[in-house]
């Protein structure tokens, strides 16, 4: 046996050479070698897929699967995956709100009336922490509605429409509410106003659990 | 003769096609540490490999996922989508590795070591070094190593997965374990670590 047909029978992940290889090996030190070497190589391959042989994917993974899963199984829409840019970007939140006033469908128009309750704790802090620059509308506030980031408010004369929405529940995050990524693709009602030139201003969620 | 029984997962992507949620899930939690190491390998990247790992799935619950049974295994199938997701991030994040591996770190074994530092398979640095060295080989080598060697499949399925012939896998395997004992040589270590690795033509 030569040297290339040692090669081409050879399999260094194989336990051993069999007699005809063996007996090569013991007449050419350089396949020997180079043997030796692929052996080694084999056995250190073995033992760092070994070493990670445990390791997987992070359980969240599994959670967002399985509520796509349960999307697409009870919804013949197709299947909207919209943690994945949202959940980085509270910015393309505020877009996915915004648009969302032209692209979902309006259930009915509904008159601002008076929050009969206060605003929770997570919608003042979430006020709080808006940027200045952006004012708040305090008649807005009263009516649990809070200020879109990075949009002109409405002045206290001017006219506005409220229509109802259904969001993705990722776009509470473009006003600040902090939405755990089980839920994010959740759908939740909001009020949207509206300003005279169609954009929205402010949002009220009627569903204020994250 | 019994006919061979159906592959487990051909049956659970089928209670899969009908709702079952159950299935899917039996489905993910076989398959999905595989895709996860397969994409970590090739990128080295926990948040590529969770990208990845999510966006196969997703595919797979597609109604159009395009899974055939009679080309290859679902696990094959599940591979070939988690390289072209791991390729594309890969284009978008950082370039190739060159063949010769210049421009990336090179693992560090240390030079000192007496003979072949593969042999001492025991250290932890060792098998670290190992796993730099796999992911600083050129693509086309990197999964074909992780395929066939790290994640034992066989060379039809590794074929399936790379869309390439099967010769083509055994030859690129033969390749990269050759680059991964130039790469983890002691020579080439200690003349690394003494800078002196200059391309010969550099110097005539």
């Amino acid at each position: 046996m030569n040297c290339q047909e040692f090669w081409d029978q050879a399999s260094p992940a194989g336990r051993r050479p069999d007699a005809l290889l063996a007996a090569h090996l013991s007449e050419c030190p350089a396949c020997a070698s180079a043997w030796e070497a692929q052996r080694n190589l084999s056995e250190g391959l073995r033992r760092v897929a070994a070493d990670w042989s445990r390791m997987g994917a992070p359980a969240r993974v599994e959670a967002r699967l399985v509520a796509a899963f349960r999307e697409q199984s009870g919804v013949a829409a197709p299947l909207r995956r919209p943690w994945l840019p949202v959940l980085t970007s509270g910015m393309a939140a505020a877009a996915v709100l915004v648009l969302a006033v032209s692209l979902l469908r309006v259930r009915e128009p509904v008159t601002v009336t008076p929050r009969t309750r206060p605003p929770n704790a997570a919608i003042l802090a979430a006020v709080e922490d808006l940027p200045e620059g952006n004012p708040v509308d305090a008649a807005a506030l009263e009516n649990g509605f809070i200020p879109l980031p990075n949009v002109e408010q409405l002045s206290p004369n001017e006219p506005a429409d409220v229509v109802r929405v259904e969001l993705p529940r990722s776009a509470m995050m473009a006003v600040g509410f902090e939405v755990s990524p089980e839920r994010a693709a959740e759908p939740v009602e909001a009020d949207v106003m509206l300003g005279p030139d169609g954009v929205a201003r402010a949002v009220r969620f009627r569903d204020e659990t994250f | 003769m019994a006919t061979p029984s159906p592959d487990p997962d051909d049956e659970l992507l089928m209670r899969v096609r009908t709702g079952d949620e159950q299935a899917f899930v039996s489905l993910y939690r076989r398959r999905q540490g595989a895709i996860y190491r397969f994409a970590m390998h090739m990128s080295g990247s926990a948040a590529t490999a969770e990208d990845v790992t999510q966006e196969v799935f997703l595919a797979l619950i597609r109604e159009d996922c395009g899974f055939d049974p009679e080309r290859g295994t679902l696990s094959a199938y599940l591979f070939g989508i988690a390289r072209k997701l791991v390729l594309r991030q890969l284009e978008r994040g950082r370039p190739d590795v060159p063949l010769d591996g210049s421009g990336e770190e090179m693992p560090r074994i240390d030079p000192a070591a007496p003979g072949n530092p593969l042999v001492d398979l025991t250290r932890k640095e060792t098998l670290e070094a190992l796993r730099k060295a796999v992911l600083a080989l050129p693509r086309r080598y990197r999964e074909v190593v992780v395929l066939c060697d790290l994640e034992e499949l066989d060379y039809a399925d590794a074929a399936v997965a790379l869309g390439c012939p099967i010769g083509t896998v055994r030859s690129r395997l033969h390749r990269a374990r050759g680059l991964l004992l130039e790469k983890l040589s002691p020579e080439r270590s200690s003349r690394a670590a003494m800078g002196v690795w200059k391309p010969l033509r550099s110097l005539i």
